[in-house]
C-alpha cells in the first residue's frame, strides 16, 4: 500500500479517477477542546464494554453443514445500489475465503434480507427471519442507523454479533458489546469536516442540510458539537423533509445566506437531487457530504472542475471523509476485481462490507459456529489489513481509525470514491 | 454400587450442612448490620424441563410464574412447570420479552419478537403490526394501567384500549421520545413510565395527558459529569416503578438511576455495590432496588444504603453473597445453592421470595427466615 500510493499522481488524470485528491489527515482536535472541561465523574470508555453472558459453551454452538452469515441491506428504493454493492462485495469476500474450508467441512453462505420497505416493521420482521430462521452467526448491517440500532437491540438480547456500516456514533456509545462499526463515526467525521472548515479555511458562515430522519439528526448533531468543540459559530442549520421534494425555498435561502461552506448530512439520494439543484444557482461553496451521503446510491453525477472555477482552489468542489491511513482498495486487488465483476468501483459501503464478511468468516475459522465466540473473536481484532483500511476494534467496539478529507470529481458512474492503485 | 451411592448422598448432604452451617455462622456476626439474605436457590433449567437458553422475563402472579424464554412461555404453579406454550398453541411468537397480568381480568398479555399476544380463556389472541394497531412486531414491554394496556415496540410505545378496541401510538412524532425505540414500560395509578432509547425515561400522566421527559443532562452519551446529575444515561433499558416510596428508577447499560420527585439517586460500582453497571433490567419495592446486571443480582438496600449481590462461584458452584455496607465494608459468604447464571435479566417478588430470570434458567429465591 505504502509503495503504491504515488502512483495514483503518475497516473493520467484523465483516465484516473473519479477520486480527484486527497488531502493530508486531519488531526481530530476533540481530545484538545474537553482539556478545559470539568473531569468527568464517569466514563465508558474507562469502564471498556465485556460481556459477561453465557453462550460460549459447545451446548450454543449452530449446527448444520452450512453456516449462514446475514446481510441485512436496501435492494429497493433510493438506497438500492448501495445495498447491491453489499451484496456483490459480501459474494465476493465468501468466494475469495472459501479458498480453505472451515472446521469439519463446514461451508459459509450469505443470507440477504432487504432492508428497504415502507416501515419499521419491515426491518425488524426481515432480521428476526435472519436471527431465528437462518440462525446467522452473525448479521453485516447497511449505513442505515436505523437498522443498526434494532440490529443492535435484538442482537443483545438473543446474543448475536453485529457488524454494522453505519457511521451512526450512538450505537457504540451504549455500551452493548455485541455491535462492531466498521467504519468512521459520525462524530469523527463530523470533528474532521468541522476542523477543515473552520480552522484550516476559516470559515465563519456555514449552512447545515440534515434530514428530517435519525441519521439526519445524530449527524447533525455531531456537526453542531464538533463546532462548538471548535468555538466557531453554530452552523445554520436546516432540516430537510424527505417528503417534500421541492428544494425551492431552500434554494432561496441559500443564495440569499451565502453560506462560505455547505454541508450535507442526508441519505446520498438527496445528496446527490440536492447538489444537482446547487449547482444550478450561483452557490459555488465547497460542499461537504457526510459519510453517508457520499455513497453509492445518490445518483452523482459532478460537473466538471473548470465549471466550478479554479481547481483546487478552496472555493468549491465537492468533499467527504473516508477511513484509512492510506487510499482504500487495494488490497488482495479488490477494487479491481470488483469493478471486474460489477462494472463498477467499489464505494466505501462494498469495502466495509467485504472486511466485515473477511472478519466473520476469519473468526468462524478459528472458533466454530458459535455467536459469543465469533463476538469475542471480532472484539480482539487489531491491526486486520482490510479493503477499507487497516481494522482494529477498540473497547467499544469502534474502528478508531485515521480518517481524511478527499474531493470528489466528475464521475458518471455511481460514486466511486476507493479507485484502486494499479 | 447402592452403598457407594448412599455414601455420596450422605457426604453431599453433610457438605451442604455444612455451608448453611457456615453461612449461619458468618451471617450472625454481622446479623446487626445484614439485611435479610436469600440462601436458598430452586432452580428451573433444561436439565428438570425448563426451555434453554435465556429467559427473558418473569412475572408473578400469585401462586402462578410467567417465564419468557427464547422457546416459548413457561407456566410454573407451586413451583412446578406446568405448561410451555409456543406457536403451537396458537400464541405469536416463541420469542417471549415481557408478560403482564391483568388484575382485573386475569388475561395474561404477552409482549414477544413477533408482536403481542394475550392469553384470556384458555385461548391466545395476537396482535401484529399487520392486523393491529400495534407499532411493531419487535415488543419489549408490557404494562396494563387501567383498561388499557400498554406495549413497548422498537416504534414507539402502542396503547390498546381494552374496552373499545382502539389503539393510540405514541412516537418521536408526537411525544417527547427522540426516537421511537421504546424497551420497557411501568405503570403507577397516575403515570405510565416508558425507557426510550435517546429519550431517558419519558413520563405519561394519566390525568393531565402530557408528556415529560427525563433525560441525561450532560448531553453525553459516554460520559457522567455529575454523579447524582439526572438521568445517568438516555438510553433506558428499563424501568420500574417503586408504589411505597412513590419512586421511579430507570436501569441503563451505564448505571441506575432513582428519581424521588425531587433528587435523583445514581449508583456505578465504583462508588457502590452495584456488581456490573451493565443493568438489564431493575424492579423495586419497599426500601429494595434490585438490579439486573451481567454480572449478578444486586439489591439496593435504600434507606440504609447497603447493597447485598447475588452471584454463583462458577469455580464451586455454590452461591456468592456479596455485602457493601454503608461505611463501604464489605463481606462475603457462601451458600450452599445459587442463583443459575451471572448474567440476571430480570426478576420479580412473590412475598418474601424472588424469581429471577436469568441468561441460563429461571431460579427462585428464598429469603433466610
Amino acid at each position: 500500500m505504502a509503495k503504491s500510493f504515488p502512483r495514483i499522481f503518475a497516473k493520467p488524470l484523465a483516465v484516473a479517477v473519479l477520486l480527484c485528491a486527497m488531502v493530508g489527515s486531519v488531526a481530530v482536535t476533540c481530545a484538545q477542546n474537553r482539556k478545559n472541561s470539568p473531569q468527568p465523574y464517569a466514563s465508558i470508555a474507562t469502564n471498556g464494554v465485556s460481556y459477561a453472558g453465557p453462550g460460549r459453551e459447545a451446548a450454543y454452538d449452530l449446527s448444520g453443514p452450512v453456516i449462514h452469515i446475514g446481510l441485512l441491506a436496501p435492494l429497493h428504493g433510493p438506497q438500492k445500489a448501495e445495498g447491491e454493492a453489499m451484496v456483490a462485495a459480501a459474494q465476493m469476500a465468501l468466494h475469495d475465503m472459501a479458498q480453505k474450508t472451515l472446521p469439519g467441512g463446514r461451508r459459509v453462505a450469505l443470507v440477504v434480507g432487504d432492508e428497504s420497505g415502507p416501515s419499521w416493521g419491515h426491518i425488524s420482521d426481515v432480521l428476526l427471519h435472519l436471527v431465528f430462521v437462518e440462525q446467522s452467526v452473525a448479521v453485516v448491517t447497511s449505513t442505515s442507523g436505523d437498522a443498526a440500532h434494532i440490529s443492535e437491540q435484538v442482537g443483545n438480547r438473543i446474543g448475536v454479533p453485529i457488524l454494522t456500516l453505519s457511521s451512526d456514533a450512538t450505537t457504540t456509545q451504549v455500551d452493548v458489546p455485541w455491535i462492531f462499526r466498521m467504519g468512521p463515526s459520525d462524530a469523527l467525521a463530523a470533528q474532521t469536516i468541522a476542523q477543515e472548515m473552520y480552522r484550516n479555511r476559516g470559515f465563519k458562515q456555514v449552512l447545515l442540510i440534515t434530514e428530517r430522519d435519525h441519521d439526519g439528526r445524530v449527524g447533525g448533531a455531531a456537526l453542531q458539537q464538533a463546532a462548538r468543540g471548535l468555538g466557531a459559530p453554530a452552523p445554520d442549520a436546516l432540516v430537510l423533509d424527505s417528503l417534500q421534494p421541492d428544494f425551492g425555498p431552500l434554494l432561496a435561502r441559500m443564495q440569499a445566506q451565502s453560506p462560505q461552506a455547505i454541508v450535507l448530512w442526508t441519505q446520498p439520494e438527496t445528496a446527490g437531487r440536492l447538489m444537482q439543484a446547487i449547482w444550478k444557482t450561483e452557490v459555488r461553496a465547497p460542499i461537504y457530504l457526510s459519510p453517508k451521503a457520499a455513497q453509492a446510491g445518490s445518483g452523482l453525477d459532478f460537473p466538471a472542475p473548470d465549471a466550478l472555477g479554479k481547481k483546487g482552489s478552496g472555493s468549491a468542489g465537492v468533499w467527504t471523509v473516508v477511513s484509512g491511513e492510506k487510499i482504500a482498495g487495494v488490497q488482495n486487488g479488490f477494487a479491481r476485481r470488483y469493478r471486474q465483476a460489477t462494472g463498477t468501483s467499489p464505494s466505501p459501503a462494498a469495502a466495509e462490507t467485504y472486511d466485515a464478511m473477511c472478519l466473520i468468516v476469519r473468526a468462524l475459522r478459528t472458533t466454530g459456529a458459535n455467536r459469543a465466540r465469533v463476538r469475542d473473536q471480532i472484539a480482539r481484532v487489531k491491526d486486520f489489513p482490510g479493503d477499507s483500511g487497516t481494522i482494529s476494534f477498540d473497547d467499544e467496539g469502534n474502528n478508531p481509525t485515521s480518517i481524511h478529507l478527499v474531493r470528489l470529481e466528475r464521475r458518471t458512474s455511481p460514486v466511486a470514491i476507493f479507485e484502486a492503485v494499479k | 454400587m447402592r452403598i457407594a451411592a448412599q455414601l455420596r448422598k450422605v457426604s453431599s448432604q453433610w457438605r451442604a450442612l455444612l455451608g448453611a452451617g457456615l453461612l449461619v455462622l458468618a451471617a450472625a456476626g454481622a446479623a446487626a448490620q445484614n439485611p435479610p439474605l436469600y440462601t436458598k436457590w430452586v432452580n428451573y433449567t433444561q436439565a428438570n424441563g425448563f426451555p434453554a437458553g435465556e429467559v427473558f422475563c418473569v412475572t408473578v402472579d400469585g401462586s402462578r410464574v410467567w417465564a419468557g424464554t427464547e422457546h416459548g412461555l413457561v407456566l410454573l404453579e407451586d413451583g412446578r412447570v406446568k405448561k410451555i406454550f409456543t406457536t403451537a398453541d396458537g400464541m405469536v411468537s416463541n420469542a417471549v420479552m415481557s408478560v403482564a397480568v391483568d388484575k382485573q381480568t386475569g388475561d395474561v398479555w404477552i409482549a414477544t419478537f413477533g408482536g403481542a399476544s394475550v392469553y384470556s380463556a384458555g385461548q391466545f389472541r395476537n396482535y401484529t403490526s399487520l392486523s393491529s394497531g400495534l407499532a411493531n412486531d419487535l415488543v419489549y414491554g408490557v404494562a396494563v394501567q387501567g383498561k388499557y394496556v400498554w406495549l413497548a415496540t422498537t416504534a414507539g410505545a402502542s396503547r390498546l384500549n381494552t374496552y373499545n378496541g382502539s389503539w393510540s401510538i405514541f412516537n418521536e412524532t408526537n411525544a417527547p421520545f427522540q426516537e421511537p425505540w421504546a424497551y420497557s414500560i411501568a405503570v403507577s395509578a397516575k403515570k405510565v413510565y416508558i425507557a426510550a432509547w435517546g429519550g431517558g425515561v419519558v413520563v405519561y400522566d394519566i390525568a393531565g395527558q402530557y408528556w415529560r421527559p427525563y433525560t441525561d443532562p450532560d448531553g453525553e452519551m459516554e460520559i457522567v459529569l455529575y454523579r447524582n446529575q439526572g438521568l445517568i444515561h438516555n438510553i433506558v433499558s428499563s424501568v420500574s416503578y417503586n408504589p411505597d416510596t412513590k419512586m421511579f428508577w430507570a436501569s441503563t447499560y451505564f448505571g441506575l438511576s432513582g428519581y424521588d420527585g425531587r433528587n435523583w439517586h445514581n449508583y456505578l460500582t465504583k462508588d457502590s455495590g452495584l456488581i456490573s453497571n451493565f443493568i438489564n433490567g431493575v424492579q423495586s419495592r419497599g426500601n429494595e432496588v434490585w438490579a439486573c446486571t451481567q454480572g449478578g443480582l444486586s439489591e439496593l438496600d435504600y434507606k440504609t444504603n447497603t447493597w447485598v449481590t447475588y452471584r454463583p462461584d462458577r469455580k464451586t458452584g455454590r452461591g456468592e453473597v456479596l455485602i457493601t455496607y454503608p461505611d463501604g465494608k464489605k463481606s462475603r459468604m457462601e451458600t450452599p445453592t445459587s442463583l443459575a447464571h451471572n448474567y440476571i435479566l430480570n426478576m420479580d417478588f412473590q412475598g418474601k421470595d424472588i424469581w429471577v430470570a436469568t441468561a441460563q434458567g429461571l431460579s427462585h429465591g428464598i429469603r433466610q427466615p
